[in-house]
C-alpha cells in the first residue's frame, strides 16, 4: 500500500513536469516569427501562434492535474484525474494536427520544431494517464 | 559397514596459515555417519564444528585425509559432481537467515528445484510451508518474518529437493527457547518420519538429547558421548 | 508461475536496487543513443551526397565571383539564393577545350509568401535545349510528353504535386511532374524552362508587387560536364583564368564541404560517444564488483542449495548484460524518437543533405548497437562474474554471520 501512494506521487511530479515542458515548449523552439499581411493591409499572426497559444493553455491544464495527481490519496481520485491526463495528452497531440493545425510549408519553423516536440510531448502525457489509469492488479499472495 | 555410511570422514585436517603459523580447525578427525542417524554436534564456538560441517557439504576443501560423501570423495571430484550432490542430496539450514531476500518465502522454498532440473512445484512448495506452520506467510519476504519464521523457512526449503541428510549449522542459534524447541522437535520428525540423516552443530549441550548420536568437538578434535547406553564410539 | 528458474533470480535482483539498474542502464543508453544518432545522420547525408551527386550530372559549376558559398548552400540545402552575371560567360567557356556538355540555368528568389503560407521558394530557369541536368529525369518521369514554357518540375520537398498550379511573381505555371527525394537542395527547388521564367520576370514588372530586376541577358550559372578522358580539376582552372569575374567549384569539391561539415559534427559525437562507452565500462564493472560483494553470502547460500559456479556466472553476467541491453534499446529508441520527430529541424539547423538510410540498414545498426550493449554488460561484469563463482562457497556463507 505504501509502495502504492509512493507510486502516485511520483507520477503526478512525472505528469507536472511534461506540462511545464509543454508550456515551455513555444519559447524553447519558437513558432513561425513575422505576421501575414491580408488584401484588406491589416496584419495578422501566422495560424501556428494560435496552436502555440492552446497548447500553453493546455500546459496548463496538464500540470495543474499532475499536482493534483501527486497530492491525490483516493484511490479512485487518482484513476479519474489519470484519465483526465490521458484525454489530455490526446488534445495535446490533435491540437497542432487537426484542432489548430500549424502552417502549411513542412519547412517553417513550427512544422520543424514546435509540432513534433508537442506531439512528443503529448504522447508521454498520454503515456502517464494510461499507466495511471490501468486496472488495479489483483494481488495473489499474502 | 562402510557401505552403508552416508559420510565417512579418514583423517580429515583443515588448516589455514595464520601469518607464519599454521593453524588447525580441525585436525585428524575421523567419523562416520550411517543413514537415518541423528547426530548432533556440540562444542564451544571456534571448536570446528561448521568448518566440519562444511566439509561434509563440499562446501570447503579439506587439507589433508579423505571425506567421503554418498560414496563419492569430494576431493577427487570437480565443482560440476559437488554441486551435484549438494543439489540432489544434501539441505543446508544455517544460523541467521539464509534466505534469498529478493525472493518471497514461497519461491524461496522452491529455489533448490532450479538446480535439480526437476521443479519444486507450488503444491509442494505450500505443503512444506505448512508443515512448519507458515500456512499464510507464503508470499512475506525475510524482511517481513521473524527469526523463527525465517528458520523455518530455511528447514523447508532444505527439504524441498527431498534430501537424503540435512546438515544444520546452529539452526536455532538466534531463537528464544520456546521456538528452539519447536524446531528441534521439526527436525526430529524429519529424522523419525523420512529416516532422514541429520547432522546439527549447536553450542547448546541440551539439544544433544533430540539425537541418537552426540559428538563433542574441542580445539578441532571430535570425541562421542554414549547417548542411551549405546556406545558408537569414533575418537580423534 | 509454477517454477522458478535463473530470469526470476536476476529480475528480483535488478527490482530490490531499481537507482542503481537505472544508472546502469542509462549509462549505456546514452552511449547506444548518441552512437544510433551519429551513425544514422552520417550515413544519412552519405547516402543523400551519393543520389545528389548521380542527380546533378555536372562535373563543375560556374558562378560569379563572390558566390561560391551561397551557391553550395543552394545546391546542398536548397536555401534560396539569387545572384547575376552576363550570359557572355557560356560563350567565353565554350572557346575552351574539354568541354562535352554546358548549360546555363538562372536562380530566382521567391517572396515567402507567394501565395499564402507556402514558404520562400528557389526557383532555377533552365534550358531545355541545352540541359543535361534535369531533362534525363524529366524524360523517364514524363514519358517524352510535350511540355510548354510554363511546365515546370518540382522538387520533392515542394509541397505542390503533379497537376497542381502555382503563380510566382504573377505568372502561373503548371507542376509537370514531381523529382525522386536527394535529400538535397533538389528537393526544395522548382524547375522552370528558361522561356517561361524571362516571361514571368517581364511580368513581373506589372502582375507583382515586387518588380525582379533581371536582364535577359544575365545568368545565375553554367553547368558543365567534361570530355571522358579529361581532367576535371584542370578544366575549372582553366575556366577560373580564362574567364574573368567567375568562380568555379566541382561536384567533388561540394561533396567534400558537406563532408567537412558533417564530420565535425559526428565526430564530436562519436568521440563523445566512445569516452561514455569506455567511462560506463569501468564504471559498470565498479558496480558489479560491488554487488557481488554484496551478495557474497547469498551466492554462497545458492551454492550450498546446488548452484554450480558456472550457475554463479551465469547469474552475475546475465544481470549485467540484462541491464545494459535494456538501456542499449532504450538509447536506441530514444534517438529514433528524437531523429523521427526532429530529422528535419536538426538537418535545417546544421544546414547538411540528409537522406534516410535504407531500413535494412537502420536495422542492421540497430543489432549491432544491440550486441554492442550486451558485450558491453559481459565484458564489465566479467572479472566480478568471476571472482565470485570462484570464491569458496564456505567463505561466502559465512560473510555477514
Amino acid at each position: 500500500m505504501l509502495k502504492k501512494i509512493d507510486e502516485t506521487k511520483k507520477l503526478g511530479w512525472g505528469v507536472a513536469l511534461v506540462g511545464l515542458l509543454i508550456i515551455a515548449t513555444p519559447w524553447l523552439l519558437p513558432v513561425c516569427e513575422g505576421l501575414l499581411e491580408l488584401v484588406s493591409g491589416k496584419t495578422v499572426p501566422m495560424r501556428c501562434h494560435w496552436t502555440a497559444q492552446a497548447e500553453i493553455l493546455l500546459g496548463c491544464l496538464v500540470t495543474v492535474v499532475g499536482l493534483l495527481l501527486a497530492f491525490s490519496m483516493e484511490k479512485e481520485t487518482y484513476r479519474k484525474l489519470s484519465l483526465v491526463v490521458l484525454v489530455l495528452g490526446i488534445i495535446v497531440i490533435l491540437t497542432p494536427i487537426y484542432f489548430l493545425p500549424t502552417c502549411m510549408s513542412p519547412d517553417m519553423a513550427c512544422n520543424l520544431g514546435t509540432k513534433p516536440a508537442l506531439i512528443l510531448l503529448g504522447g508521454i502525457t498520454l503515456l502517464f494517464g494510461l499507466i495511471g489509469s490501468r486496472p488495479e492488479k489483483t494481488s495473489t499472495q499474502e | 559397514m562402510s557401505k552403508k555410511n552416508i559420510v565417512q570422514l579418514n583423517n580429515v585436517s583443515k588448516s589455514y596459515p595464520q601469518g607464519d603459523e599454521v593453524v588447525y580447525a580441525i585436525k585428524n578427525v575421523s567419523l562416520e555417519v550411517s543413514k537415518g542417524d541423528f547426530v548432533v554436534i556440540t562444542g564451544r564456538s571456534g571448536s570446528g564444528k561448521t568448518t566440519m560441517l562444511s566439509l561434509i557439504g563440499g562446501l570447503t576443501n579439506s587439507s589433508a585425509g579423505i571425506c567421503e560423501v554418498f560414496g563419492v570423495n569430494l576431493q577427487d571430484v570437480e565443482d560440476e559432481k559437488t554441486s551435484e550432490i549438494r543439489a540432489k542430496k544434501i539441505g543446508f539450514v544455517f544460523q541467521f537467515s539464509s534466505l534469498i531476500p529478493t525472493l518471497s518465502a514461497l519461491d524461496n522454498v522452491k529455489l533448490p528445484g532450479v538446480f535439480t532440473k526437476q521443479p519444486v512445484g507450488e503444491a509442494r512448495a505450500k505443503e512444506l510451508l505448512d508443515w512448519v506452520g507458515l500456512e499464510k506467510q507464503y508470499g512475506r519476504y525475510s524482511a517481513q518474518l521473524s527469526g523463527g519464521q525465517q528458520s523455518r523457512v530455511s528447514l523447508a526449503r532444505a527439504l524441498a529437493n527431498q534430501p537424503e541428510l540435512i546438515l544444520a549449522d546452529e539452526p536455532t542459534g538466534n531463537l528464544d527457547i520456546e521456538t528452539e524447541l519447536e524446531m528441534m522437535e521439526l527436525f526430529k520428525e524429519i529424522n523419525k518420519t523420512k529416516g532422514t540423516t541429520v547432522l546439527l552443530v549447536t553450542h547448546n549441550p541440551e539439544l544433544a538429547k533430540f539425537g541418537n548420536r552426540h559428538l563433542v568437538m574441542e580445539n578441532g578434535l571430535i570425541s562421542e558421548k554414549m547417548i542411551n547406553g549405546s556406545p558408537e564410539a569414533v575418537l580423534a | 508461475m509454477d517454477s522458478i528458474g535463473i530470469s526470476h533470480l536476476v529480475l528480483q535482483n535488478i527490482r530490490r536496487k531499481p537507482y542503481r539498474a537505472v544508472v546502469i542502464a542509462l549509462c549505456v543508453a546514452v552511449a547506444s543513443g548518441s552512437l544510433f544518432f551519429a551513425t544514422i545522420l552520417l550515413r544519412g547525408v552519405q547516402n543523400s551526397l551519393t543520389v545528389g551527386q548521380a542527380r546533378l550530372g555536372a562535373d563543375i559549376i560556374v558562378v560569379p565571383e563572390g558566390h561560391e558559398i551561397s551557391a553550395q548552400e543552394a545546391f546542398i540545402t536548397g536555401e534560396a539564393t539569387s545572384f547575376m552575371m552576363s550570359g557572355d560567360v557560356v560563350m567565353q567557356i565554350l572557346e575552351l577545350p574539354s568541354i562535352e556538355k554546358l548549360s546555363e540555368q538562372v536562380f530566382v528568389q521567391t517572396l515567402t509568401n507567394a501565395s499564402c503560407c507556402i514558404g520562400e521558394f528557389f526557383l532555377v530557369g533552365y534550358n531545355p535545349d541545352t540541359d543535361f541536368t534535369i531533362s534525363p529525369w524529366l524524360a523517364t518521369n514524363i514519358n517524352n510528353q510535350e511540355f510548354g514554357p510554363f511546365d515546370v518540375i518540382a522538387g520533392d520537398r515542394i509541397l505542390l504535386r503533379q497537376g497542381d498550379s502555382v503563380v510566382f511573381y504573377g505568372t502561373t505555371f503548371n507542376i509537370l511532374g514531381v523529382l525522386e527525394k536527394t535529400g538535397m537542395g533538389i528537393d526544395r527547388t522548382i524547375y522552370v524552362p528558361m522561356e517561361g521564367l524571362r516571361v514571368m520576370i517581364e511580368d513581373s514588372a506589372t502582375l507583382a508587387e515586387k518588380t525582379l530586376e533581371i536582364s535577359p541577358t544575365e545568368i545565375s550559372s553554367v553547368m558543365i560536364r567534361v570530355q571522358k578522358d579529361s581532367d576535371i580539376l584542370d578544366v575549372a582552372e582553366q575556366i577560373e583564368s580564362k574567364v574573368q569575374g567567375v568562380q568555379v567549384f566541382t561536384a567533388s569539391q561540394l561533396n567534400q564541404a558537406v563532408g567537412d561539415q558533417i564530420k565535425g559534427v559526428t565526430g564530436t559525437i562519436l568521440g563523445i560517444t566512445i569516452v561514455i562507452w569506455v567511462m560506463s565500462l569501468f564504471m559498470i564493472g565498479l558496480i558489479f564488483s560491488l554487488i557481488v560483494n554484496e551478495r557474497k553470502r547469498e551466492l554462497g547460500l545458492l551454492r550450498a542449495m546446488g548452484a554450480t559456479e558456472k550457475f554463479v556466472f551465469r547469474l552475475v553476467l546475465s544481470e549485467a548484460s540484462l541491464l545494459t541491453g535494456l538501456g542499449g534499446l532504450i538509447g536506441i529508441l530514444t534517438s529514433g524518437i528524437v531523429l523521427i520527430s526532429f530529422s528535419r529541424l536538426i538537418i535545417k539547423r546544421l544546414g547538411i543533405p540528409f537522406l534516410s538510410p535504407n531500413p535494412m540498414e537502420i536495422i542492421l545498426l540497430t543489432v549491432g548497437i544491440m550486441i554492442l550493449s550486451l558485450i558491453t554488460g559481459i565484458l564489465a561484469s566479467l572479472q566480478p562474474a568471476i571472482s565470485s563463482s570462484r570464491m569458496e562457497p564456505y567463505e561466502a556463507v559465512r560473510q555477514g554471520e
